[in-house]
């Protein structure tokens, strides 16, 4: 490769590094999201894809300024990273860029994206991509543009240019063309496209994206919903993408997944009738928060009633909350309407699969229906919880340690249904002592115990007596398989300590420890939460297999093992943790996700 | 020039033997120790050959450093059992306990060849996959991981030590037993598996007992038990009557009937020829009386391995075109033998997949008799496997020299182009030197000059390692 397509090369790969950035830690000051953004009135109303990044100077100033970047390059991964030969092409990339630009490469994002940057996507001429940059000073695009041109001759690629209604259009790599006119730079994949934004610049009387009823209706609620000045916003035509027949598959009534089905069922069904989706990007010091949000209609739930519910019941219970909680999910799903109504929702290979499963469950269950009276007895709404579990002294260590985790729900008739689960239970534990021995696992120990008002029914791995290191143990060692009774509250728990704390914060909850959280102000259909520093302990507590696994996999040294280990364990000690909810009202369903980042010196 | 005599490599090449090989050679010559001479001098290419046959190869500094050397002391270096520095063996080990742990025996094949790439010792690994091979148990009936490397360990405690304690252990080892389903011998139906390998493929070989000495050896064994994963012998299934074996009476119990079994004269015989076919040569078959010196070593020394090894590699047989460029590499020696003679580092999880693909995965032989070798390496299948999986390990970024690209590693050999980069592999890999035309069409093809640098010099090694004469060690 010559030292000019290098160039170009670094170049464009620093704007699109550049962007991306900018997407995932800007920090815009200002007013939030105009009424119509510029770009909006020379785009075609075609375009079905629209992201808007308004500021990138002061996001790129947020990225320079941020505590984290300080401590990311101290790490010796940046430092190495910093030393290679990509980086220093990279390098010589900027100083030639901002040798053209005459100013710091930061100060000439600022100039030259003052007015915003904006990446569109139509389905015309096989997919058309546009980037329009707007700038306060057309010399500062000029010169970007020469800069540009100049490396497609150092690459040795002749200028081509060519005119149209009298702007000069220069020909860059691949066929995409580059025009400067007034305030704006554009590059276009296709040249069509690219009349067609010249077109309605010097002409405005053809259709624009601004006039399309869809982009003016998604403004509206782009401009309610952001609470803060984005980083970046986003519009998707759903309707005109649904309508060429793109992305069939995410489009198809039915899914053959059953978990696939009960986690995203509801959105899909929202996919398949709503008109468009915005998302919004708001990003802090603290951290990023991402709102996605697209319009919904009550009308659209059915047949997926276990998703959705009765308007205004269908809240997801709180999210548990226990000692060194690694992650939390708490939904609201019927799961026993899902079960029998799978025919309405699910695709012929999956309700194959499911009717062998309904087949073997209910014999495994005693003849009891698993749909109707196991999955029946549990009212809507799963609790699911994991943490790191810690582990006794007199008990096997595991070798690899996983997270214990429960799964908790409330019952119809918890007085009813208690036996007919705990024989349920007892069943599970000897089918498992079978299957179990034969395979040289030693037999799990039945037990109960009480704790407070909870009863308990555990099952414990019972060391062999000939087990040579008891630190290093089978991973079976990390369950002790618990069911749980307290109130009308149902547990299932891999371990014992966990049901056992779980059933503590029931029967007592106090102030400062109270088994749940306080839902979101606004009812979440579905609620998670991961700890960064508990995955971190998560992952220290099993070192020795990740290093031997780096071993294994890379070829490295036990020192170079041990030393990309740490990284990335530092690396996610710079996080707090991550929040998702899902939320649906009689209008709009919404994503919401925040990711906070550690932001002390 | 270091190469060997051309004629005689040429003739023996040639493969026209049809009779035993001492038709050719006087015995008394071949196990003298090898001293260079004018007419057989000691070059990089004879200590590559070493290094090929007693390890899996070395990079060219080693190679520097073993011609400064005497060819006896290169080889006794070797033999140095406890060469395996602790550090090494320490981290070896942590990292095989580590896998076992996670209960996949699958890794521990990776765990292996991570050995395999960085022991000090490779005449240890070498002995060890020889054992291996001899003694072969497979992870695919022995599913439990420990077991299969309780195993191994036991192959490289007594990789070049005493031959009848390492019988007798294999005798109680949890992972023999089971693999030859010998986990339960009761006296009312003895289990003659074990009996009849350890005779036939252990110690003996075909036509050297009777089917009444298996039967016999098998009530010996009885009571012999692997009860949670560990040997016992149970007193109540035992058979404590008289019995015959090989011409031995008595009250003989398992250890007893092992004795017998290592008593006989055709058991120095039998490893001999092993190890003829594993060190020197695929073939032709070497005839009793070449062998018979080195039988009677490992006899003279109380079957003590070490001693009739160290013998093998001082000698002239083993030095001379008889040997040289005779065998067929095994997947492991062509893959192993190109990552340690370029000092290179790679995903150990895809060798070990690509070595099971090839014929020859680690913890996985194809039966009790382990593999054939030989030309049962080779077919159409496993050849264009072996390129496929030298290209896959070339592909891939993990895979580095020194820890850096290969064209900083023969850089630093003062490497720069095609040509020099061929004579370095010749060097490292061959066993003869490469013909002409071969080399001037790799050359042509990937000549090293503009484009990708790294990337050529990665194709010019697969295109070597996958020629015909590259599957030769």
């Amino acid at each position: 490769m010559s030292r000019g397509s290098q160039l170009l090369t670094n170049f464009l790969a620093a704007t699109a590094c550049t962007a991306l950035l900018c997407v995932g830690a800007g920090l815009v000051r200002a007013e939030g999201i105009p009424v119509a953004p510029p770009a909006a009135a020379l785009l075609p109303s075609s375009v079905v894809a629209l992201a808007e990044f308004p500021r990138l100077g002061d996001s790129v100033e947020t990225i320079m300024q941020h505590p984290l970047r300080q401590r990311l390059l101290d790490t010796p991964a940046a430092a190495a990273i910093l030393k290679s030969p990509p980086y220093k092409r990279f390098q010589m990339g900027v100083a030639a860029f901002e040798g053209s630009m005459q100013q710091p490469w930061q100060e000439a994002v600022r100039t030259l994206t003052a007015g915003g940057l904006t990446i569109a996507v139509a389905p015309d001429n096989g997919g058309s991509v546009a980037i329009l940059i707007q700038s306060t000073e057309p010399r500062a695009l000029e010169q970007l543009q020469e800069f540009i041109l100049g490396l497609q001759v150092l690459a040795g690629k002749p200028s081509h240019q060519s005119s149209y209604r009298e702007l000069t259009v220069h020909d860059v790599a691949d066929g995409a063309k580059l025009v400067v006119f007034d305030k704006w730079l554009l590059l276009v994949n296709k040249p069509q496209f690219g009349k067609a934004i010249i077109d309605q610049y010097l002409d405005q009387d053809q259709a624009a994206l601004q006039a399309n009823p869809r982009f003016v209706q998604a403004q509206k609620q782009l401009q309610s919903s952001a609470t803060t000045a984005p980083a970046a916003w986003a519009y998707i035509d759903v309707e005109a993408i649904r309508s060429a027949g793109l992305a069939k598959h995410i489009f198809r009534e039915r899914l053959d997944n059953y978990f696939a089905e009960l986690v995203f069922g509801g959105v899909l069904s929202n996919i398949r009738q709503t008109p468009f989706a915005t998302a919004v990007l708001d990003v802090k010091t603290e951290g990023v928060r991402l709102q996605a949000t697209t319009l919904h209609s009550r009308q659209w739930e059915s047949p997926r009633e276990y998703f959705f519910g009765e308007t205004g019941t269908a809240v997801a219970p709180p999210l548990l909350q226990v000692d060194e909680r690694l992650f939390a999910v708490s939904t609201y799903r019927d799961l026993s309407q899902m079960w029998l109504r799978s025919s309405d929702l699910l695709g012929d290979k999956a309700l194959e699969q499911m009717a062998q499963a309904d087949t073997q469950l209910t014999t495994f269950f005693s003849g009891l229906d698993f749909g109707e009276d196991i999955l029946g007895a549990m009212q809507p709404g799963i609790q699911l919880v994991g943490k790191v579990q810690s582990y006794s002294d007199d008990a096997p260590v595991p070798a690899v340690k996983f997270p214990s985790f429960a799964l908790q729900f409330r019952m119809k008739d918890a007085e009813g249904k208690r036996s007919e689960l705990r024989r349920v239970f007892q069943s599970f534990v000897g089918f498992l002592n079978v299957t179990g021995a034969q395979n040289g696992q030693p037999p799990l120990d039945l037990g109960t115990e009480s704790v407070g008002a909870a009863q308990l029914y555990t099952a414990t791995y019972v060391p062999n007596r000939n087990l040579a290191d008891r630190q290093q143990a089978p991973l079976y060692f990390n369950f002790s398989p618990t069911v749980a009774f307290v109130g009308d509250h149902f547990i299932l728990s891999s371990t014992t300590a966990l049901a056992r704390e779980l059933c503590r914060l029931e029967t007592s909850p106090t102030e400062e420890s109270s088994p749940t959280e306080t839902p979101s102000a606004q009812a979440a259909n579905t609620l998670a939460t991961v700890d960064a520093q508990v995955g971190r302990l998560a992952l220290e507590a099993n070192r020795t297999q990740l290093v031997a696994n780096n071993m294994l996999e890379k070829g490295h040294d036990q020192p170079a093992a041990e030393a990309e280990i740490d990284l990335l364990l530092g690396l996610i000690g710079y996080f707090n943790s991550a929040n998702f909810s899902l939320d649906v009202t009689d209008q709009q369903l919404q994503l919401n996700l925040q990711i906070d980042v550690q932001t002390d010196d | 020039m270091d190469d060997l005599n051309a004629s005689q490599s040429t003739t023996l090449a040639a493969g026209t033997h049809s009779t035993a090989m001492n038709n050719h050679i006087d015995i008394d010559w071949a196990w003298q120790p090898y001293q260079p001479s004018a007419d057989r001098p000691w070059n990089h290419r004879l200590a590559a050959h070493v290094f090929r046959r007693a390890g899996f190869g070395v990079q060219r500094q080693a190679l520097d450093d073993a011609v400064a050397r005497t060819p006896a002391e290169v080889v006794d270096g070797l033999i140095a059992v406890d060469d395996e520095t602790p550090q090494f063996r320490s981290v070896a080990d942590s990292l095989m306990q580590t896998v076992v742990a996670g209960g996949d025996p699958k890794r521990l094949s990776a765990a292996w060849v991570y050995r395999l790439l960085f022991t000090p010792n490779p005449l240890i690994e070498k002995m060890t996959l020889f054992w291996h091979g001899h003694f072969a148990t497979g992870a695919e009936k022995v599913t439990d991981a420990s077991l299969n490397w309780q195993q191994n360990q036991l192959f490289r405690q007594h990789a070049l030590g005493d031959f009848s304690k390492l019988v007798n252990a294999i005798s109680q080892d949890p992972a023999m037993l089971i693999y030859l389903d010998s986990a339960v011998n009761r006296k009312a139906h003895p289990n003659e598996n074990f009996a009849r390998e350890l005779m036939e493929l252990f110690c003996l070989g075909e036509g050297n007992y009777s089917e009444r000495d298996v039967q016999e050896l098998a009530r010996c064994f009885t009571g012999w038990e692997i009860k949670n994963d560990r040997f016992r012998k149970n007193p109540y299934q035992q058979d404590t009557r008289e019995k015959t074996v090989l011409q031995q009476a008595g009250l003989i119990d398992g250890e007893d009937g092992v004795r017998v079994v290592l008593e006989q004269p055709h058991v120095e015989r039998f490893l001999a020829r092993k190890w003829f076919r594993y060190f020197v040569a695929d073939e032709p078959q070497p005839a009793d009386e070449l062998l018979q010196p080195l039988a009677d070593c490992f006899r003279e020394h109380d079957l003590c391995v070490a001693p009739a090894i160290s013998m093998l590699l001082h000698s002239n047989l083993f030095f001379s075109p008889h040997a040289v460029g005779r065998r067929i590499k095994s997947p492991v020696e062509l893959i192993v033998g190109m990552l340690r003679s370029l000092k290179a580092t790679t995903n150990t999880q895809v060798i070990a997949q690509g070595l099971l693909s090839i014929g020859q995965g680690l913890f996985y032989p194809p039966s009790v008799k382990g593999w054939d070798g030989g030309r049962a390496w080779i077919n159409s299948s496993t050849l264009l496997g072996r390129s496929n999986l030298v290209a896959d390990i070339l592909k891939s970024d993990a895979t580095l020299f020194n820890q850096q690209s290969l064209t900083e590693y023969l850089a630093s050999f003062d490497v720069h182009n095609s040509a020099q980069a061929l004579d370095h592999f010749e060097m490292c890999l061959l066993p003869t030197p490469l013909d002409d035309a071969t080399r001037t069409q790799l050359c042509e093809t990937f000549s090293v000059g503009g484009g990708d640098r790294e990337q050529t010099l990665r194709s010019l090694l697969h295109a070597f390692i996958s020629l015909p004469q590259s599957q030769l060690g």
